[in-house]
């Protein structure tokens, strides 16, 4: 079967060694099946060794293999080849985030969001398991269950302008799984999380430009979860003003 | 534990609660407003010319809306003030998005200034109507 010829420009950057990032060329063949991760794969263990990438499951789940792929943030391991045949493929790190090397970035920043928001279901007081489960209806589960699908690739992220402008905004995914939280029925942590997303560089400073939901390669919509905390955030301040002892 | 918000971010909890609702004024009672009093109103067209009247309003005449009634002047008072609040602090995020955060607190500043003060002369003049027999 004959085989095409996939042209990719990767970014590299090594900065023990290079003052600044700078492209590189490959020619990779490819069959119809293969996926931008595989023509990695393919430069580094046929022709250079030394390009240095994330990725772990190849198959959309893990989340780690995230990239610029002609400008636009998307899973490297779901992104076919023949989608851009006839024309150089440009493969960068994700923007907003510093770059450790090659397509590598450093996650640190986005890590410590999620450990904030605190992703676990809080409970006032933990009941032993012989009481057993803690019961939800399907209705219960349906209002987060889009929102618990995320697998923390940050393409949100490097989509999301206001994050480029200021790293200290929470962001898109933070706050989705914030409010995934917020929304389950067996959750007690309101009051814990609250404070954290309805600070001014919680959910306040999205503006609206919707480019997270757009890139979202699992169909969560981050901004739909940002608008939803707005409106708990103004309801609850509004309650806290009319009742100041018994609102949030 | 309960972590008390800040209260800056509370108030901006409010004000983006104001803005959500400018923004339902501007996109539902603005078209109408315009409509009503600068085009329908001088141009004779519905429901002006109609005999019939407005269905909805609380009076069959509309002309309340444009000749001085109380409701009409409420109804263009909640229309500006909602629409133009909306719109500066819709200017905010443009502000963000054009990479001015360095300046965006002084030009917030000057633009709530415009519009408290835009919102309070109308008040101020409708109140003022009113209580002289202007509108009635
Ligand atoms: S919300 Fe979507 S784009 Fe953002 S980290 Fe989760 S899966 Fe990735
Ligand atoms: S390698 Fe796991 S999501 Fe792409």
């Amino acid at each position: 079967m004959s085989q095409d010829v996939a042209t990719i420009r990767v970014t590299r950057y090594r900065p023990e060694k290079d003052s600044k990032p700078f492209f590189q060329e490959y020619k990779v063949p490819y069959r119809h099946d293969m996926v931008v991760l595989d023509a990695l794969n393919y430069i580094k263990a046929e022709i250079d060794g030394s390009l240095t990438y994330r990725w772990s499951c190849r198959m959309g789940v893990c989340g780690s293999c995230g990239a610029n792929i002609d400008g636009e943030p998307k899973l490297t391991c779901a992104s076919f080849l023949h989608d851009f045949k006839g024309r150089t493929i440009t493969i960068e790190p994700m923007t907003h985030f510093p770059v450790i090397k090659d397509l590598v970035v450093d996650m640190e920043d986005f890590m410590e969001k999620l450990v904030k928001i605190k992703p676990w279901i809080i409970r006032d007081k933990e009941t032993p398991p012989e009481q057993g489960e803690y019961k939800q209806s399907a209705q219960e589960l349906e209002r987060y269950s889009q929102f618990s699908s995320c697998i923390n690739c940050m393409l949100c992220y490097a989509a999301c302008p206001i994050y480029g402008l200021n790293e200290k905004f929470l962001g898109p995914a933070a706050t989705a799984l914030a409010y995934r939280y917020i929304e389950d029925s067996r959750d007690q942590g309101k009051d814990v999380r609250f404070p954290i997303v309805h600070e001014m560089e919680g959910v306040w400073e999205c503006t609206l430009v919707g480019e997270c939901s757009v890139v979202c390669p699992k169909g969560v919509d981050p901004m739909l979860a940002i608008q939803k905390t707005k409106i708990l955030g103004a309801t609850n301040a509004l309650k806290s003003l009319l009742m100041p002892r018994g609102g949030h | 534990m309960k972590v008390e918000t800040h209260k800056v971010a509370r108030l901006h909890a409010l004000l983006w609660g104001i803005f959500s609702l400018g923004g339902m004024i501007a996109a539902f009672l603005l078209p109408v407003m315009i409509y009503m009093t600068a085009i329908a109103y001088p141009f004779g067209l519905w429901p002006f010319s109609s005999p019939s009247g407005c269905l909805y309003c609380p009076t069959r005449d509309p002309s309340f809306l444009v000749t001085g009634h109380l409701l009409g002047a409420l109804f263009i008072f909640v229309t500006i003030a909602g629409s133009l609040y909306h719109g500066i602090f819709r200017f905010q995020t443009t502000l963000t998005e054009l990479g001015l955060l360095k300046y965006r607190r002084a030009l917030e500043a000057v633009g709530y200034f415009i519009i408290f003060v835009g919102i309070i002369v109308l008040g101020y003049y409708l109140v003022a109507w009113y209580l002289n027999g202007t509108i009635a």
